[in-house]
């Protein structure tokens, strides 16, 4: 390995020019002072997480062209720039400078993790550029500290509100009142603790129990063994399709069946993998594709299934409630726009504050208020249940386990 | 000289680039460079410097780290910690970034006294995973998987350090400052004897050690070192995100970053430039690859490690000799050459007469096989002393006791009348015992000047401070061991050599080289094993005249030997082992009259003459 | 009690998992001296493969027969391609870094057309878990050990008994004295390396059932085998199979009686200790230093 030339330094030429060739890049673009009608998004497109950036594209995709169709915003075409960032905050950070400084977009829309939004705080602050959450649900995307948020708002779920309402859920269905949390060891994971047991201590019972797993963890029998010897017989589950199905074939090896009321990490390829084990499975969510539709969804998934010949039915939209909140927060930020009258960040900010909207989620009215708890646009009363029956995620009143347990 | 005034021409060219690169939009009007270009080359530049730091790891000291990432993330994670909630300021922060990483960085070399190559891979793997797992897990303390947010915009003399035009880019600059120090660090320690003892050890362990190095140190060194860069990409970034998770700095980002010295050239200066803006360049263009970037990145990995498996810079660099360069017939000189300036050579000597070494019931056992078998043995200063015996008798592992690689299991060793206990080989180097080796070890990657140098290494006094800074006690101590390091290949008639890779000299040419390079230490005691095999029967002369020149000149010899004449021709006392024990001690002649000796060599009933044995 | 005999149940279906892919960088090494450092592809192939070619019509025993086939192949071809050419010095690399370069490949390559998911493997073994003495545990999960016992003695007896196993041995030993007596060193490799592909292939195959087929199955469960095989001292079969089983025995005690959170924390800590106190592995012989 070791190999040092005797005329190193020569070298040095060539490394250093190549340096210089990043540096001096790619051709500029021109100088614009007025931000372009433009969504920059920073999605997972690719890798691991490739599902979760396919579930918003097809949503703000499907958006923008009944948005253009209908005449675009101030007379221009509403454009959609969207950048891969693989679930990686440090390219998250890159996308959002790229997006507010070259592509200069009055808007920036966010992807699945909860860490890549964190991430954005200092540089959306420094660029004074919006961010549009419309998966990432943790707390502090939106609740920063020393309530400093001004840029960054959300379409989505948002845990400190999830929390008492998978309370509520889990607690309607325990027989024991033991109730417990496992979470997967990830930043939105983690960030429902003080969330969970908060509501817990609101609705004045104990968590019985609290455990968590690794992500790509396929064997949780430590976990259910000890919350079933603490008499658990319900459990609010934070994490992602694969690791439920684990969790499920543990749970099947232990004999062990405690309710699952989980947040809406879970899709539909859950139902795949779990097969029957995957039945009354409740989710919390704010939409699902499955199941009776009101005309104007139906319209948007045909719309949608038209423009991506992969979305075949409505079991191939991995993260439903991901493109539900996309759609809805794309026509957000397009009448926001129109409201602003201009393409000026603070204007859209300002604006953003007066845009009332019949969305397919949620009445939005008005979408956001100035509270930075306000940033978030889905109430907790447009929260809903789901629930996994025979391969389908429906609304849980489609489903036998629509009734709370009664003893 | 020149080559290495081009080389810092285009050091000073990509500074100036660089330098410039934020005011290039004032030039030409444009919207450009945005924060997005500049937080690109910044980040760039932060990856280079912990490469710096790993090239003098891997490309030096031969030693794999799949961890780094880790460190990285240490110093990244020290300079958020302590600035948010210890309230340190920046320059507090960040010279805890340097430091805590660069003390792990020594507790990671713990391993390598044992263990080396895969295991050491697995070991820092190991500890990268744990890095990782911990961070993740210790929610209280590194804010787990959501990381710390909002670390505080780091000052300096009050003024906020941030890469905009309000404050002229000021942490832009700062970050490039830190990239340079990076680059000159690394010039000034490999070019020094501390560079030629971490590539030392890891071309030849035995021998760096057998000449003073030691091996533990010098690689807890490289590994302090290495990991103190990464704490300072770390601290860096740390202050250039304002947020730091664990995902930045895991197994992956520790792949990346080997990948960047391996790609660049290892070992190179150029190298971790070069690689860290090649493949960090690539990820981003890659990326209009869709689906398919992670795809092309591997193809084109595989695709330069395959057109270059030297790395650019190493490739590349061979291009030009390769071309240009017509190997010149090169002329052996004859040897020894009794030149002036030798004196320092021989000068450390012990009185003439004085027992150089005594052995006193020498026992060496390797489980239940006796090596060594209480052997007393006594040689006296300035004489050459022979060790012979059939093969097996235990004449290396005599050998590899007095050098300290071997500890004795019984019995003591006296040198220079010091009673020495279990001293390691590079402590008895130090106190003058050089060595050869019966298969020749030389650091066979390296020039043949800088073999020599090595030898060396012991009689720096200049420190590491000095060393890095480039201080006048550095340049006058290089200069002298220069000098002192072309006499002796003067003497060894291989000054037409110097710069000839070791690996590629003939067999005669590398003993040459390993008397030379053992000599460099200034020896009181030289222990040659079987210096003769594989030399030509003129080689064999000369070296004899060598022998009894160094002798004659108060040098002690060893010399193991299978040569009967040499052993004549040079020897003053001669000790015979067979089966471990010594069976015979004396002159020459009253050893070959020995019985016992016909008997060890022939069997019984043989013909007396050793002459036959030949 | 109960739930010692689960975490043992499961806990040696898991380590026989590490085992089986500690057996294929067994193969490999003492082959090659230098492994497929990205082996846990391999392993997903097994997995992916066989889910894609049951969609596609086949029976799952053919789909399985078809994925092993093809990871053997692709073991060999990476041998030839991407490890020896990079594998000349003693102390060479470069096959670590090819390997890795190859492995990004296959996992993006496989992520890009299969998708980021993990599906179902169906089997008559995941029906219903068996139940033993209040523990419970899936036939197929219990196939695994099977598997891995069969391969140890099959691999102990092929290297034994066989003409080619013998040749394995003899390049393992001295790769150079192998040559001298004419056995083709190259070609014993590339063997090898396509044995390590099939037995890495059969339990990506036999562990999909359980935990899903997806492009990402074998990054851990790579990494932890190659950690498993060094800690077991590389060089020693029967070694490497106790301390795969005994390592995820241990994670399933780990979970169970310290922390589930912080189970690879102190899984490695164990290892590096381990490493320290045995440098040439718990069940490699010492060399000795030859000076």
């Amino acid at each position: 390995m070791s190999r040092i030339p005797p005329f190193a330094p020569r070298r040095a030429l060539l490394g250093l020019g190549v340096l210089a060739g990043l540096a001096l890049g790619a051709a500029a673009p021109a100088a614009a002072q007025r931000a372009q009608p433009c969504i920059g998004a920073s999605w997972e497109l690719t890798g691991p997480l490739a599902h979760t950036g396919l579930s918003i594209r097809i949503a703000v995709e499907t958006a923008i062209e009944e948005i253009n169709a209908a005449g675009g915003v101030l007379g221009q075409p509403l454009r959609l720039i969207a950048y891969d960032d693989q679930g990686e905050p440090a390219r998250a950070v890159d996308n959002a400078r790229r997006i507010g400084e070259r592509d200069n977009c009055i808007v920036m829309m966010g992807g699945f993790r909860t860490p890549n939004a964190i991430a954005l705080r200092e540089p959306l602050d420094e660029m004074g550029l919006p961010w549009m959450g419309v998966i990432s649900a943790g707390t502090g995307v939106i609740e920063h500290p020393n309530n400093a948020n001004r840029w960054m708002f959300r379409v989505s779920m948002k845990d400190r509100w999830v929390a008492p309402f998978l309370v509520d859920a889990a607690r309607a269905r325990s027989a024991s009142g033991r109730i417990a949390l496992v979470y997967e060891g990830t930043a939105w994971g983690q960030g429902a603790i003080p969330d969970v047991t908060a509501a817990m201590r609101a609705a004045n019972i104990p968590l019985a129990g609290q455990e968590t797993f690794n992500i790509a963890d396929t064997d949780m029998s430590a976990q259910l063994i000890r919350l079933r010897d603490a008499g658990v017989d319900t459990i609010i589950f934070y994490g992602v399709d694969r690791e439920a199905t684990n969790l499920l074939r543990s749970m099947d090896r232990l004999g062990y069946r405690p309710q699952i009321v989980s947040a809406w990490g879970v899709g539909v390829q859950f139902a795949q993998t779990a097969g029957p084990l995957a039945n009354g499975v409740i989710v919390a969510g704010t939409y699902t594709w499955m199941g009776e539709l009101p005309p104007r969804a139906a319209g948007v998934l045909q719309r949608i299934q038209a423009r991506f010949p992969q979305i075949r039915t409505a079991a191939d939209i991995p993260l439903p409630s991901g493109t539900a909140n996309a759609y809805d927060a794309t026509f957000i930020i397009a009448e926001a726009i129109k409201l602003a009258g201009r393409l000026d960040r603070e204007a859209f900010r300002e604006a953003l504050f007066r845009v009332n909207y019949q969305g397919i989620v949620a009445n939005y009215a008005p979408a956001f208020e100035r509270r930075q708890e306000r940033h978030d646009a889905i109430q907790a009363s447009a929260y809903q249940l789901f629930a996994f029956h025979d391969g389908q995620l429906l609304p849980i009143a489609q489903t036998p386990y629509g009734r709370a347990r009664t003893n | 000289m020149n080559a290495h005034r081009a080389g810092w021409l285009a050091l000073l060219l990509l500074a100036a680039i660089i330098a410039g690169f934020p005011w290039y939009g004032d030039l030409t009007g444009e919207r450009f460079p945005t924060s997005y270009e500049l937080r690109l080359v910044m980040r760039a530049m932060i990856f280079a410097i912990v490469v710096i730091g790993l090239n003098l790891l891997v490309g030096l000291a031969g030693l794999v780290s799949l961890g780094q990432a880790a460190l990285y993330g240490l110093g990244a994670h020290v300079a958020a910690l302590l600035s948010l909630r210890a309230g340190f300021s920046f320059a507090e922060s960040m010279a805890f970034a340097i430091l805590i990483p660069a003390m792990m960085g020594a507790v990671l070399a713990f391993p390598t006294v044992r263990v080396r190559g895969v295991y050491l891979a697995v070991i820092t793997i190991a500890f990268g995973l744990i890095f990782v797992n911990i961070l993740r897990e210790w929610v209280s303390f590194t804010g787990g998987a959501s990381g710390l947010a909002g670390i505080p915009r780091p000052t300096l003399f009050g003024e906020p350090l941030m890469a905009v035009r309000r404050t002229n880019f000021n942490y832009y600059y700062l970050i490039l400052l830190c990239l340079l120090l990076a680059v000159w660090a690394q010039y000034a320690i490999t070019y020094s004897r501390y560079g030629r003892a971490m590539r030392a050890a890891a071309q030849s362990e035995n021998a760096a050690r057998a000449l003073g190095i030691n091996v533990v140190a010098i690689r807890t060194m490289a590994f302090s070192i290495s990991a103190g860069f990464a704490g300072l990409g770390g601290g860096l970034f740390a202050n250039l995100a304002l947020f730091v998770n664990y995902e930045t700095f895991t197994f992956t980002t520790s792949i990346e970053l080997l990948l960047m010295v391996i790609l660049g050239g290892s070992g190179t200066m150029a190298g971790p430039l070069v690689g860290t803006t090649v493949l960090f360049t690539a990820t981003q263009f890659l990326q209009g690859l869709g689906q398919w970037q992670t795809f092309g990145y591997g193809l084109l990995l595989a695709v330069v490690l395959f057109a270059m498996p030297q790395g650019i810079v190493g490739s590349l660099g061979r291009l030009p000799a390769w071309l240009w360069t017509k190997p010149s017939p090169r002329a052996t000189g004859g040897w020894p050459n009794w030149g002036t300036g030798l004196e320092a050579v021989v000068g450390r000597s012990d009185a003439r007469g004085q027992a150089t070494l005594l052995a006193e019931g020498v026992t060496l056992r390797f489980g239940g096989l006796t090596a060594v078998n209480t052997v007393n043995m006594e040689v006296r200063a300035g004489t050459v002393h022979a060790l012979i015996g059939p093969n097996g008798a235990g004449k290396s592992s005599l050998l590899n006791v007095i050098s300290g690689f071997y500890r004795a299991t019984e019995g003591r060793v006296t040198l220079f009348g010091e009673r020495l206990r279990d001293a390691p080989p590079y402590a008895l180097a130090r106190l003058g015992v050089a060595r050869s080796f019966q298969n020749t070890e030389l650091f066979s990657q390296m020039t043949v000047l800088e073999n020599v140098l090595v030898g060396a290494h012991p009689h720096f006094r200049a420190t590491f401070a000095e060393t890095l800074l480039r201080l006048p006690r550095f340049h006058r101590e290089e200069r002298a061991a220069r000098a002192e390091a072309l006499r002796l290949l003067e003497f060894v008639g291989m000054s037409e050599f110097a710069d000839e890779a070791a690996g590629n000299l003939p067999f005669g040419h590398q003993r040459r080289l390993e008397i030379a390079r053992a000599l460099a230490l200034r020896p009181k005691l030289l222990l040659l094993d079987e210096p003769a095999a594989g030399l030509t029967h003129g080689e064999i002369e000369d070296l004899i005249a060598l022998i009894r020149g160094l002798a004659d000149r108060g040098m002690t010899v060893i010399l193991v030997e299978h040569h009967v004449d040499m052993i004549m021709a040079v020897s003053d006392r001669v000790t015979v082992l067979d089966y471990g024990e010594v069976i015979a001690d004396g002159t020459v002649a009253e050893v070959q009259a020995n019985p016992k000796v016909i008997e060890a060599y022939f069997g019984q009933g043989a013909t007396p003459s050793l002459e036959a044995a030949k | 009690m109960e739930a010692i005999l689960q975490y043992l149940l499961t806990g040696i279906s898991v380590g026989s998992v590490y085992a089986m892919v500690a057996l294929g960088f067994y193969v490999m090494w003492s082959a090659a001296k230098a492994v497929n450092f990205t082996y846990g592809n391999v392993f997903m192939l097994g997995g992916v493969l066989t889910v894609v070619l049951v969609e596609l019509g086949m029976p799952l025993l053919v789909a399985a027969g078809g994925a092993i086939a093809i990871a053997t192949l692709t073991g060999a071809v990476i041998e030839r391609v991407f490890v020896r050419p990079f594998n000349r010095d003693a102390n060479a690399i470069g096959w670590m870094l090819t390997t890795i370069a190859v492995g990004i490949m296959m996992e993006s390559f496989a992520t890009a057309t299969y998708g980021p998911l993990g599906r179902p493997l169906d089997t008559p073994f995941m029906q219903e878990p068996l139940r033993i003495g209040g523990a419970g545990i899936y036939a197929q999960e219990l196939l695994i050990p099977v598997a891995l016992i069969v391969l140890t003695f099959g691999l102990e007896a092929f290297y034994r008994r066989t003409v080619l196993g013998r040749a394995l041995r003899a390049v393992a030993l001295n790769r150079t004295a192998a040559g001298l007596v004419g056995i083709d060193a190259d070609r014993i490799t590339l063997f090898a390396f396509g044995l390590a592909g099939g037995i890495g292939a059969l339990a990506g195959f036999l562990i999909a059932p359980v935990v899903q087929a997806s492009s990402t199955m074998g990054v851990v469960v790579g990494l932890k085998g190659f950690m498993v095989a060094i800690i077991a001292g590389i060089a020693n079969a029967k070694g490497v199979v106790v301390v795969g089983i005994l390592y995820g025995v241990l994670e399933r005690f780990i979970e169970g009686f310290l922390s589930s959170a912080a189970r690879d924390a102190i899984g490695f800590t164990i290892m590096i200790l381990a490493l320290l106190l045995f440098p040439q592995g718990l069940f490699g012989r010492k060399e000795v230093r030859k000076v």
